[in-house]
């Protein structure tokens, strides 16, 4: 809405609405690569992820190894290869490797436009060769998470989410007056907690490790 | 590729920690991070866009073609030409290097499509 001096309100109120996540996004990111630990707030109290160390590490490869021994012990479970295979046997057939191909095709067609997008002086030119770019990814990021969701259930996906779990149990650490102290005391606390708030802080620390190990966020 | 805003990126090209690196690259008692050692995964890819945005200031200072200040400050654009480098510049410098007696004057400049002016090629008679 315009006042009498022409001021659109609700536009300065968006631009510094953006401008002000912006600001916080830096600084969340500051606070990420300042050191090997990342500290953040939750419910009023601190919490901070870390780097495993090495006793933490072989505790991890030893646990992985007997989730993995279990997996593949149940004949209800399937590894990747054997579920694409599945896929691909049904009445319908989904075909992971050509969807994985797709992937590539679409991945070489926006490296085409890139080239042709900076090679481009003129803006409205270079704004349209963004919009099929920015479509193209779409699309890509559309199959992947099809191929995601169908091979959500094999036993290296599973693998995958365990340890990701596993590691907040064991890196998640909660400020008591000067020290930090294991939020989860044992991982039956970590896998018997139900509330949401418990959830939420999972995600959340989840998400920082990430950060720390993978990141892919 | 083409992840919008990572402010990662935003940091590793800001004045300040551009400043910082220079420094720390040439006097030894600078450090960027709190730890000097076991960097964690972001630490590595900040200090990955770090040299690369240090690259690419000396590359804008050397008037590089295609490379503007827009170019840098915008994670998109910066990835396309970053692409670009990859696929035509590097293609061209080996070309370059293999054949370095061909004439290479008149090769691609920037198109400008939205011009309606028909290219005009004065010669001397």
């Amino acid at each position: 809405m315009e006042n009498a001096q022409g001021i659109d309100r609700q536009k300065i109120l968006a631009e510094v609405t953006e401008k002000l996540n912006e600001l916080d996004e830096l600084q969340e990111a500051e606070g990420m690569i300042e050191n090997n630990t990342i500290e953040f707030q939750y419910n009023g109290s601190i919490y901070r992820v870390r780097k495993p160390n090495r006793r933490e590490r072989e505790e991890l490869r030893l646990v992985k190894n007997k989730k993995q021994t279990q997996l593949l012990k149940d004949p209800n479970n399937v590894t990747e290869e054997e579920l694409i295979k599945i896929l691909l046997d049904r009445s319908v057939p989904v075909d992971i490797p050509k969807m994985r191909q797709d992937i590539r095709t679409i991945q070489q067609k926006i490296e085409l436009l890139a080239v042709d997008i900076t090679e481009t002086a003129s803006k409205p030119d270079r704004d349209k060769l963004i919009g099929e770019a920015e479509s193209l990814r779409y699309e890509q990021l559309n199959v992947q998470y099809r191929i995601n969701e169908l091979l959500s259930s094999c036993v290296e996906k599973q693998l995958k989410d365990f340890i990701q779990e596993y590691l907040v149990y064991i890196v998640l650490e909660k400020k008591s007056d000067t020290d930090w102290v294991k939020h989860f005391k044992s991982y039956d606390e970590f896998m018997n907690s139900t509330n949401e708030d418990d959830d939420n802080l999972i995600y959340r620390a989840a998400h920082y490790i990430a950060a720390l190990l993978h990141r892919d966020v | 590729m083409f992840k919008r805003r990572d402010p990662i990126r935003k940091l590793a090209r800001s004045f300040h920690y551009q400043h910082l690196y220079a420094r720390a690259r040439e006097l030894h008692g600078i450090q960027i991070f709190e730890n000097v050692s076991d960097l964690s995964k972001i630490q590595i890819e900040f200090l990955y866009w770090l040299a690369l945005y240090n690259r690419l200031y000396q590359d804008l200072l050397m008037k590089e073609p295609f490379l503007t200040e827009e170019t840098i400050n915008n994670d998109f654009l910066c990835d396309c030409y970053l692409i670009w480098e990859d696929k035509v510049k590097r293609k061209k410098e080996l070309e370059r290097i293999k054949n370095p007696a061909r004439d290479y004057s008149c090769d691609k400049k920037q198109i400008d499509r939205s011009s309606k002016i028909p290219s005009v090629v004065f010669k001397k008679r």
